[in-house]
């Protein structure tokens, strides 16, 4: 992995006891006209630097609702989530923007790649939004793409890749700042077994390596052995299932 | 940032199209008829405009050159004999009327200029010479006018206000704002044509020295003549013009055409580009997610603006130049001056970026969790 300036809080918080990611009996309800759905009920959760966290769960159970809380993109009805040892809860908007940029990178579960720019425009973009050159970036851009087997398709155009390459553009676009915390919704959904063991097997190797700390949402169990734990969402509580590894 | 922009608005070449359509719209209408606005408009102050004298001085409160008083033609001897001046002249400008084959008769507007300098006689002579008028007779009639005159060959005898008149030259594009033709002759066939009482004529054209101040000449010109209004050949100019547009409110009707065009460019780029932000809601809820910034944002859709506008602005102009080519003619000239071109680029900038700011309210509040859902 490329080494990327970057104002990541790791830097600025050189505790590294510190957990990365924090949550003290978060819930969260949605109301759809009269009707409350409670979809989580106290989720109570620490991950360490380094971790590789596995969530399971049925499907509409709240594990995207749960990433969302974490990434800062949805506010809890009540608890409390640190990232980094930073209370998020009290952040402004622009904050909260601010703290996804540089420190958390996203891999939705339904890419959102870019309409008009190449796999490697793609990758770019989080570098450019940061301020990195444009040539810079695009060095990191090929790196991050080798790195996840899509050498030699920089310059192809996502809607004529597969729906696993395109799933392994957005990986590298989520890589492409070397967050320190990795938030993945599905990653494996579209590709088959053995790449999803690669790619799966690439995350957890930058958790080792570089002790960045990845969760990823997925229904894969055959991917579970890269999790180092592995918890499920049931009745909006999180259980503990197994430890791998 | 800006390779962003035009990536990604390159992907939606429909979309693309057609906000390029409005902003080139908006600026081929606005030069298009700005252009036949000063055409117009230019009409007015043409014999002042072209009639290179530097002073005109004419009946007190004149206010535009077709329609003068009678003053003394004696006015041009209390002129001439100011040092500043080369040469002061009587000018006529008068109505009549030229009978045409077949018994009709067609209103005219006589021009007489004095010799030996025929100061404010006809230009853009095509046929024979604008001396030609020194002869037997002898008028200038412009070819765009044939027409109306019922098709006059060079030699050929016509009558104005009962007197004998002969085609002796053609100019071009020598027409005025009043549906009459001009007819140039000397000073004192016109007097004879409009049967003018003698000693009267319309004007005194006064060309100075070279080098002399002619705000100051007007003012000794004024002192000599009291009872004389005296304009340089510019004030004059806009007089005229301020004339026809207060009496006709051309300006106002053309200005409100320009800026309806310029409200549909508007609403179809702004239309466009919001769509195009629809289309993409789940992208720029990632980007969002991603923590991209506000300003960001705005950057790229500012960045998309100005491209379309600039595309829009090459585009515009070589069609703006295609329709001057094909539909300029001297009677609706389209007469683009290059500060309208450059006004009318800025203001498709303008349009454009205005066009930005609808979707960049709607971004402003789009929630990243859209991109997680
Ligand atoms: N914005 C919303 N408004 C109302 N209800 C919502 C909203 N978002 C999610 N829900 C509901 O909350 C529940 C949890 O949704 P969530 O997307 O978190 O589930 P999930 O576990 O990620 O499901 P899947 O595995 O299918 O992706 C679902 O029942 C869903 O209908
Ligand atoms: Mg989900």
């Amino acid at each position: 992995m490329a080494t990327v300036s970057s104002t990541a809080p790791l830097e600025r918080v050189p505790n590294s006891a510190i957990d990365a990611v924090r949550l003290e009996h978060v819930t969260k309800s949605y109301r759809r006209g009269e009707h409350v759905e409670q979809v989580l009920r106290g989720v109570d959760l620490s991950v360490a630097r380094g971790e590789c966290v596995y969530l399971l769960g049925p499907s509409g159970c709240g594990k995207t609702t749960l990433l969302s809380i974490i990434g800062c993109v949805l506010r809890p009805d009540s608890g409390k989530v640190e990232l980094f040892g930073t209370e998020v809860g009290g952040l402004a908007e622009a904050e909260r923007s601010a703290l996804r940029r540089s420190t958390i990178g996203f891999v939705f579960q339904r890419f959102h790649l870019l309409r008009g720019l190449t796999a490697e425009e793609n990758v770019m973009l989080p570098l450019i939004l940061a301020g990195v050159s444009r040539r810079a970036a695009r060095r990191q851009a090929r790196r991050l793409l080798e790195l996840v087997g899509l050498e030699g398709r920089a310059d192809q155009d996502p809607r004529l890749m597969s729906v696993g390459q395109c799933q392994r553009v957005a990986i590298a676009r989520a890589l492409a700042c070397d967050p320190p915390l990795l938030l993945a919704d599905e990653p494996t959904a579209s590709l088959d077994a053995q790449t999803g063991a690669k790619v799966m097997r690439l995350l957890r190797e930058l958790a080792k390596t570089r002790q960045h700390t990845v969760i990823v949402v997925t229904h894969d169990r055959r991917i579970l052995e890269y999790a180092d734990r592995v918890f499920e969402l049931e009745a909006g509580r999180l259980v503990e299932a197994s430890t791998a590894a | 940032m800006w390779g962003i922009a035009t990536k990604t608005l390159k992907a939606d070449p429909w979309k693309c199209l057609m906000a390029l359509l409005g902003l080139t719209f908006t600026l081929v209408l606005m030069n298009v008829q700005g252009g036949l606005f000063i055409g117009l408009i230019r009409k007015v102050s043409l014999m002042v405009d072209y009639g290179d004298a530097d002073i005109w001085v004419g009946h007190r409160r004149m206010h535009n050159v077709d329609f003068a008083e009678d003053i003394p033609a004696a006015w041009a001897n209390r002129i001439r004999a100011l040092p500043d001046v080369e040469t002061a002249a009587p000018y006529l400008i008068g109505w009549s009327s030229i009978t045409v084959p077949g018994g009709g008769r067609e209103a005219v507007v006589v021009v007489g200029a004095e010799p030996p300098e025929l100061l404010g006689n006809a230009w853009n002579v095509v046929r024979g010479n604008p001396r030609d008028v020194l002869r037997p007779d002898g008028i200038t009639v412009d070819v765009y006018e044939l027409p109306k005159l019922g098709w006059p060959r060079i030699g050929e005898v016509r009558e104005i206000g009962g007197k004998r008149a002969r085609i002796v030259a053609y100019t071009r594009g020598v027409m005025g704002f009043l549906v009459a033709p001009y007819v140039f002759t000397t000073f004192s066939r016109a007097a004879r044509f409009c049967r003018k009482p003698p000693g009267a004529c319309s004007y005194i054209l006064v060309r100075a020295r070279p080098g002399a101040d002619l705000r100051a000449l007007c003012d000794q010109i004024r002192l000599r003549i009291p009872e004389a209004d005296v304009y340089t050949r510019g004030e004059y100019s806009r007089l005229s013009v301020d004339f026809w547009m207060r009496r006709t409110g051309l300006g106002i009707s053309f200005g409100a055409a320009t800026l309806l065009g310029m409200l549909v460019g508007l609403s179809i780029v702004a239309q466009t580009m919001y769509a195009s932000v629809l289309d993409r809601m789940p992208e720029f809820a990632a980007l969002k997610a991603m923590g991209i910034r506000n300003r960001d944002l705005a950057i790229v859709l500012l960045a998309q603006a100005l491209f379309l506008a600039l595309i829009a602005c090459c585009v515009g102009m070589v069609v703006v130049g295609g329709i001057q080519w094909a539909f300029s003619t001297p009677r609706a000239p389209i007469w683009i001056p290059w500060w309208l071109s450059v006004g009318s680029c800025l203001a498709v900038v303008l349009v454009a970026l205005a066009s930005a700011i609808p979707p960049y309210m709607k971004l402003r509040q789009v929630d990243p969790m859209l991109a997680l859902q």
